[in-house]
């Protein structure tokens, strides 16, 4: 990856509204990619540049977070770039289950902007 | 029985005594001193076996079973020794043995003859006698057997209230050994408190037995015999030939353990459940609040000059808030539900107006959703009717927007009304909402009307919604005295139903059913409906017949022009329904061939019916001599005042929709450009009360409290002051009464708005000299009622400053106008060029047809009319700047009010007209062709166009979102604003991040623009 470019970001959220406050949070940093569904993720990682992270919504309808992230896991090609979890399921079960999935961490919402720049940060640092 | 004996005499009481001993009913034996049998009788040959020679004569041993025989010969001797009348081996079982050797039991009674010294001997058959002794003895083993093994203690009592028997499990339970109870009171098992009422309750149970549990209904205890208490049940079965009765008890402390914890458990998750439901709707308060201030204040900011992403912001905080709002309402609702704090109320009401406020709501959301929506209501609603409308309305509109949000674009709903019932003054309605949505199996249906549950989970995140909706519904309809169920299959849409009953204040009479006068105008005529929905051409049909209309369908624009072409010569349609949108030939291309149609003699007048707002549509048949149009959904008022519109009928009727929208309307037209002085210390109230009042078209001043007040007021004029009460440095009431104190204010209306409106407010504001009184929550019909009573505008005034976010209009562009000064009529609007836009747009409307009206005003003799008309056009000509129109308008004023003859005004006429004609074609080029100029004249930038289009598309195809940053860029593109529309949905998705759908839409830009 050239060095002066920023880490690419993907998000992967059905509602809108959360893709805003992500990217507000996130542009300055990152450069940021955007889907509204699992499918359409799944489609888009295959190419390259490929995100150094993914953000991923559990609820979302037709193919979950879970089942997106398994599909991440289970392709070669894309088992490496690193999984957090970004959901209103605010539950320890689905935490560890994301976990259990491959994930690298868990974020609940409502996003609290610092600590979510903080958590994305660490885990892009430690991957490069 | 053969006696040896010497005489006559001797015979006969032989035979007297052989017959006497016949006739016992025993077997008897004489036997003498050796054990031989002298004399026996019948019974002993039968019961023995024997002849009488083969007994008599034998020794009595022979009668023994073998082995008793040695030891009775020494017994017999024993007898003979020292005999008495005895019975024979007392205590000891007693056999005998047949000839056949056959033995059974007996009692063997012994007399001795003693101066003979023989024996008399009856032998007794006693094994029947046994065996049902023994039968007896088993079968009480077999009850002992039977008492002891049911687990609950037993116990038979006798009428003294004596213990005749127990079982095991009586002296396991209560602890005593069972000689310590039998013969025992049985109020020894009792608390001390029953016993002496017990007594009593036993001698009625003897007197009037049967079987039946005891001191049914109260609880009863037993006492141990170590004085522990404990409850019990108690069964009794009376045994009535002993005057005795028989006790179950059944220790129940487990049980009613149980029961107490069960109880206790409900009653704690009762109370705790309405607590929560009592705090929710006290948090009521609380929570709208700061939801009002959410929703007001990103309303207004809405309101304000912002930039793209800002006004992109803003505008999700508000949709946000307000579905957050819908949310908390539903929440609340259906605590209050659950509280039982949800009251029904009982206003008049008409179902009509439910209909009509429905239709604004569901009809924009189904429009763009793409869905057709119908309503179809019976023809004899009762008109008024007396329930909680309100309530009605929000389970419509619930079942509404579900089926809005489960149909996919290109289906139907429609609500259907019935009456199903009509008694004395009730009448019970089903309504009906029937989608063509995506259906439930049975499964989904079962817990549909549950509180919390959507049909499926995951239909939840795909749709959303809080899954309150229905549980509400239900509650509200059962509430109301209905029921509600749904029918439905998965895949062929759904059916929600729900009954409800009314009170009938009056019956059809009025109204859409009073219509007979009116319908007279409408029974010869013929009527042709043209719609490609067969539902929709259903629904209006049976519509246009209840009115008694002749009607027929049509399903397509071709298919209408064939029907009016076979029926021109005879018996011709008067007038066409027509839908807009129909595939094919469309409502607007259909009508303007029906009006170019020669062959029609009489050209059938059509109604344009159409989902999409009236104005889009009139804008589309702005070249038609469409005479009205409908709205989708259609209702019966709206669609007998279409048509009698359309005829011409010249019924006097208020229309029913018209009167309903209006109302407000009115009282807004009146207030037009008032300037109001809006005094008000809460900074939201202020500014919502100031957006309210400014975006009808009046000014406001803002005053913080009283004092601030009387310091505007000898700054500026107004019309009229809205004055909070409480406030502080001075309050409403000071402020009032310092206003009156000045001479010049004697008359100025000043209006009251208080928070709290509690009998006597009014009152209080009144006796201080403010007019009238607005209750706060503004109700915005009734505030702007009040407001149109007292206050009058001066005149015109400036239009405010919340327009200056729209686009800017250069006044140089309204130069190229033919007859109009527009600087003169710049200066009028004072400058303002939206204004004066919205001035021009309106000249060009009303005035279009003047000369028609003026002249057949004049042609039938009506000069006040035709004046009013002139003083009209004169008036808005002036106000534009057509000065020349003024002048012409002034002479005719001029000549109407000296009452010239109509041939004298006609012959003036031409050069009016002329000019009138001059400037509308100007106008209409003004405003309708201005947008397409661009496109006509080439000015559009294709390469530029191309280019951003093209970089769009790669940052899309990469789904990077700083596509966004581009959408400015294509704004600018020059000539750009014929593709507005398609932009601004380009926007639209790029701003959902659906970056498929906003690929397709710049391929459509392309195609649209030729690239």
């Amino acid at each position: 990856m050239d060095i002066s470019e920023k880490p690419i970001i993907l998000i992967v959220d059905d509602t809108p509204e959360n893709i805003d406050i992500l990217r507000s949070i996130l542009h300055e940093k990152y450069k940021i990619k955007a889907v509204l569904n699992g499918k359409k993720a799944l489609q888009l990682v295959d190419k390259k540049p490929q995100p150094s992270l993914i953000l991923l919504d559990i609820m979302m309808p037709d193919m979950d977070g879970y089942e997106v992230c398994k599909k991440l896991k289970q392709n070669p090609s894309t088992e490496k770039i690193p999984v957090i979890f970004i959901s209103a399921k605010n539950q320890n079960d689905d935490k560890d289950k994301g976990l259990a999935l491959g994930a690298v961490d868990y974020i609940a919402k409502p996003i609290i902007p610092s600590a979510t720049l903080e958590k994305i940060h660490q885990h892009i640092l430690v991957n490069h | 029985m053969e006696v040896n004996t010497g005489n006559e005499s001797l015979i006969k009481c032989d035979n007297y005594i052989a017959n006497i001993i016949d006739s016992t009913p025993d077997p008897l034996f004489v036997i003498d001193r050796s054990g031989h049998i002298l004399i026996t009788n019948n019974q002993a040959l039968i019961e023995f076996g024997y002849t009488e020679k083969e007994l008599v004569g034998q020794k009595v041993e022979i009668l023994l079973p073998k082995e008793l025989r040695g030891k009775h010969v020494n017994l017999r001797d024993e007898f003979f020794n020292n005999g008495s009348v005895r019975t024979m081996g007392e205590g000891l079982e007693l056999y005998a043995e047949r000839k056949n050797g056959e033995h059974f039991s007996v009692e063997v009674c012994l007399s001795p003859i003693v101066k003979e010294k023989q024996v008399i001997a009856v032998v007794r058959n006693i094994s029947k006698r046994k065996e049902s002794e023994r039968l007896i003895q088993v079968r009480d083993k077999y009850i002992t057997a039977l008492m002891n093994s049911t687990p609950d203690p037993m116990l038979v009592v006798n009428k003294q209230g004596e213990i005749v028997l127990i079982n095991h499990q009586m002296q396991v339970v209560f602890g005593y050994e069972e000689k310590e109870l039998i013969g025992q009171k049985v109020e020894l098992l009792l608390p001390k408190e029953l016993l002496h009422s017990h007594v009593k309750l036993r001698d009625q149970f003897f007197e009037n037995s049967s079987v039946r549990s005891m001191g049914e209904g109260s609880e009863l205890y037993a006492v141990k015999k170590n004085g522990n208490k404990f409850p019990v049940e108690i069964s009794l079965s009376p045994v009535p030939e002993e005057k005795q009765v028989i006790a179950v008890i059944r220790d129940i402390t487990k049980r009613k353990s149980i029961d107490i914890a069960l109880a206790d458990a409900a009653e704690k998750s009762r109370a705790s459940n309405k607590a929560k439901s009592e705090f929710l709707a006290n948090m009521s308060h609380e929570i709208r609040t700061p939801m009002n201030a959410i929703i007001g204040m990103s309303y207004l900011a809405l309101q304000t000059k912002l930039n793209r992403k800002q006004h992109n912001y803003i505008q999700k905080v508000h949709r946000s808030g307000e579905s957050l709002l819908g949310i908390i309402n539903d929440i609340l609702d259906f605590s209050k539900i659950e509280a039982g704090k949800l009251e029904m109320e009982n206003v008049e009401f008409q179902l009509e107006d439910i209909f009509v406020n429905l239709a604004n709501l569901l009809g924009l959301k189904a429009e763009e959703k793409g869905l057709e929506l119908m309503f179809n209501l019976p023809s004899k609603i009762p008109y008024l009717l007396i329930g909680d409308s309100l309530r009605l309305g929000q389970i419509l509109i619930n079942l509404g927007n579900n089926a809005v949000k489960f149909t996919e674009a290109g289906g139907d709903i429609s609500i259907k009304v019935r009456v199903l019932e009509e008694k004395d003054n009730k009448s019970l309605f089903q309504f009906s909402v029937k989608d063509s949505g995506i259906g439930m199996s049975a499964e989904q249906q079962g817990n549909l009307f549950q509180s919390f549950t959507q049909a499926d989970s995951s239909t939840s995140r795909k749709y959303g919604g809080t899954g309150l909706g229905l549980a509400i519904s239900k509650n509200l309809v059962q509430l109301m005295g209905g029921e509600i169920w749904v029918d439905s299959q998965l895949g062929e849409g759904s059916t929600f139903n729900f009954t409800v009953e009314f009170d009938v204040v009056s019956k059809p009479e009025t109204d859409i059913n009073n219509i007979d006068s009116e319908l007279l105008d409408l029974k010869d005529m013929r009527v042709l409906i043209v719609d490609d929905n067969a539902m929709a051409r259903e629904i209006l049909t049976e519509m246009t017949n209840s009115f008694g209309i002749r009607v027929e369908q049509a399903a397509s624009g071709s298919e209408a022009i064939d029907l009016l072409n076979q029926s021109a010569h005879e018996d011709p349609y008067q007038l066409v329904l027509m839908d807009w949108k129909m595939p094919g030939i469309d409502g607007i291309a259909t009508a303007k061939s029906i009006e170019n149609n020669s062959q029609l003699k009489n050209t059938p007048k059509v109604i344009m019916v159409t989902a999409y707002g009236q104005d889009e549509a009139s804008n589309a048949g702005k070249d038609l001599k469409i005479k009205s149009y409908l709205t989708k959904p259609v209702t019966q008022s709206t669609l007998l005042e279409a048509i009698l519109l359309a005829i011409g009928s010249n019924s006097h009727r208020i229309k029913h929709s018209e009167h309903q929208k209006n109302k407000s309307s009115l009282d807004i037209a009146k207030l037009q450009g008032a300037h109001i002085l809006l005094v008000e210390d809460n900074e939201i109230n202020q500014e919502l009360a100031k957006e309210l009042l400014e975006s009808n078209g009046m000014l406001v001043t803002l005053a913080n409290n009283g004092l601030q007040a009387l310091n505007q007021l000898k700054l500026n004029t107004f019309d009229g002051i809205l004055m909070d009460c409480q406030m502080p440095v001075m309050d409403g009431f000071e402020a009032t009464k310092a206003i009156r104190a000045q001479s010049k204010y004697t008359s100025l209306p000043i209006i009251a708005m208080t928070a709290n409106a509690m009998v006597g407010d009014k009152e209080k504001v009144m006796s201080v000299g403010m007019n009238d009184h607005i209750a706060k929550p503004i109700d915005v019909a009734k505030m702007f009622k009040v407001m149109a009573k007292w206050i009058k505008p001066s005149g015109y005034q400036k239009e405010s400053d919340v327009r200056n976010n729209e686009l800017e209009i250069s006044s140089e562009s309204f130069t190229s106008l033919y007859g109009i000064d527009s600087e003169a009529g710049l200066k009028i609007t004072q400058g303002n060029t939206h204004l004066y836009n919205k001035l021009l747009m309106k000249f060009k409307e009303s005035q279009r047809d003047f000369i028609e009206q003026f002249i057949s005003a004049l042609e039938s003799n009506d000069h006040s009319a035709a004046e009013f008309l002139v003083h009209t056009l004169k008036g808005v000509s002036g106000n534009i700047g057509a000065t020349t129109l003024y002048e012409y308008a002034d002479h005719l004023e001029f000549q109407c009010r000296e009452k010239l003859n109509k041939e004298e005004i006609l012959s003036t006429i031409t050069q009016p007209q002329m000019e009138l004609s001059h400037i509308l074609d100007s106008l209409d080029k003004f405003f309708n062709k201005n947008q397409t100029v661009a496109l006509e004249q080439g000015r559009l930038d294709k390469e530029k166009l191309n280019a951003l289009l093209d970089e769009c598309n790669v940052l899309l195809e990469d789904c990077d979102p700083d596509v966004a940053d581009l959408l400015p860029q294509l704004y600018q593109v020059e000539g750009i604003i014929i593709l507005e529309k398609l932009l601004m949905l380009l926007s639209k998705s790029i701003e959902a991040y659906d970056f498929d759908e906003a690929l397709a839409i710049i391929e459509a830009v392309k195609k649209e623009a030729n690239l």
